[in-house]
């Protein structure tokens, strides 16, 4: 043990100096390299990257379709539950609103107010279902779309880096000098690379897609509400004339 | 003597005390009260007969001896120290150590803090659930929507707390019919914004996806 450490120091320190001269070595024979690793290390590496990325890509999407359902099953309760609360509530109302009626009247008013205030939930209930609707299959289709658009860029992108990878095995079996195909190769990967990164530029638009999308739901939910509180407000003046009030 | 006498009495023995206190002669006190001079004066016999018992009390010799030899030898260390109680000791427990005086403390006072504790936080419970709070079902409501509405505004939470909590029985008030229906649909909006949310996942892949255009191909 006493001699061990110092034969170790010793030969770190004799070893040292040279190091840097193994590595600049092997980077001064990269383009002989090349054509070696080119038909084995580059294309299995390369294959194996992208079956990576594509399982990756596939779970993510998985995650989507999975937490965007349980989104809308649970909005969808939500609205449910609020809805058959909310019809009860009128119910009470109602009631109590003709208990206090007493004349004949007042007990037609409270009718007509009943049934304008029914009508006016049931055509707010239609345009809010319809806009929720629309809005739903707008962006189902938008993810869609958006997912062939990925999808194509993925397929052009692998189609690129394989015709890559055909020409720089050709060039280095045809006898063309490996810095020569290894250049060759990186600039046909990163013309490939680009026009990927400007295919999901494009898909990236869908987000103008979605904004058109939700707007004109906020436009329709808007108009519901207001076409409601104005049925609503009316049923009011009407109710309480007949109320004396 | 009778009730009224017994009550006047009292009295006069309270101020009579007082005075005596503050240094007047007994014979002035008794002149002072000349009704009730023979009450007064057995008063003051029992009270010189007290005071003459506690001159000079001194416990038997055969007890020191007990107490001694039960405790044993005595440590200079005060926390090693404890208060010593005999079995056939009577009176009150001298609590010279401060675990003692815990002990007794939880053992003792817990039995009459406790239920009262109890009995305000049952009572703080109701007072909450009927007036200060949201019923159970709300609650729930409430945390279904903040956690599955990512992105809706501080405002529209705000609009949920206030139109779910409990309603009041209905009063059959046409304002209060129509204000009651208008001010449930800032709940309904809350729900349908949360859809705007969904949005999101139109670009949920991609980062992924744009992992393939950083991939090393050499």
């Amino acid at each position: 043990m006493n001699k061990t450490i110092p034969a170790i120091v010793g030969f770190v320190l004799a070893v040292g100096p040279a190091l840097p001269a193994f590595a600049q070595g092997t980077t001064t024979q990269p383009s002989v390299n090349f054509c070696t690793r080119i038909s084995r290390e580059i294309n299995q590496q390369v294959g194996q990257r992208i079956l990576e990325r594509e399982a990756k890509l596939k779970e993510r999407r998985g995650e989507r379709e999975t937490k965007l359902k349980e989104r809308r099953d649970d909005r969808q309760e939500r609205l449910r539950e609020y809805r058959d609360r909310r019809d009860l509530r009128r119910d009470e109302h109602y009631t109590k609103l003709e208990a206090r009626a007493t004349t004949t009247v007042q007990k037609a008013a409270v009718a007509t107010f009943q049934q304008t205030i029914e009508s006016a939930v049931s055509t707010r209930k239609s345009a809010v279902d319809a806009a929720q609707s629309a809005f739903k299959s707008g962006l189902d289709s938008a993810i869609v779309n958006r997912k062939t658009a990925v999808d194509a860029a993925i397929v052009t992108l692998k189609s690129s880096l394989d015709a890559a990878m055909a020409k720089a095995k050709t060039d280095c079996s045809s006898g063309v000098a490996p810095a020569t195909a290894r250049d060759t190769y990186r600039t046909s990967v990163e013309n490939a690379r680009k026009k990927f990164q400007d295919d999901m530029k494009a898909a990236e638009k869908v987000r103008d897609t979605v904004k058109t999308l939700q707007d004109t739901r906020h436009a329709a939910l808007k108009k519901a509400l207001d076409d409601f509180k104005m049925a609503v407000e009316k049923a009011r003046t009407d109710l309480k004339a007949a109320f004396g009030r | 003597m009778d009730m009224d006498e017994k009550e006047k009495f009292e009295t006069v023995l309270g101020e009579a005390i007082r005075l005596m206190e503050a240094g007047e002669e007994r014979a002035a006190i008794l002149a002072r009260f000349s009704d009730f001079q023979k009450e007064l004066s057995e008063a003051f016999q029992i009270v010189d007969r007290f005071s003459l018992l506690g001159k000079g009390v001194k416990p038997e010799k055969a007890l020191l001896e007990k107490i001694v030899r039960e405790i044993g030898a005595v440590t200079p260390v005060p926390e090693k120290r404890f208060s010593y109680v005999a079995d056939d000791s009577k009176g009150r427990r001298l609590f010279a150590n401060p675990l003692i005086q815990i002990h007794s403390f939880m053992n003792m006072q817990m039995k009459y803090v406790l239920p009262i504790v109890a009995v305000f936080v049952v009572a703080g419970a109701v007072l909450y659930m009927n007036y200060g709070g949201v019923s159970p079902q709300v609650a729930q409501n409430t945390q279904v929507t903040s956690k599955s509405a990512g992105t809706e505004s501080a405002a529209e939470a705000g609009d949920t707390t206030a139109t779910k909590a409990a309603a009041p029985a209905s009063t059959g008030n046409p304002d209060d019919v129509v204000n009651d229906i208008i001010a449930s649909l800032a709940e309904e909006e809350t729900i349908l914004n949360d859809a705007n949310s969904d949005a999101d996942f139109a670009t949920y892949d991609s980062a992924a996806a744009s992992e393939f255009g950083q991939l090393s191909y050499e």
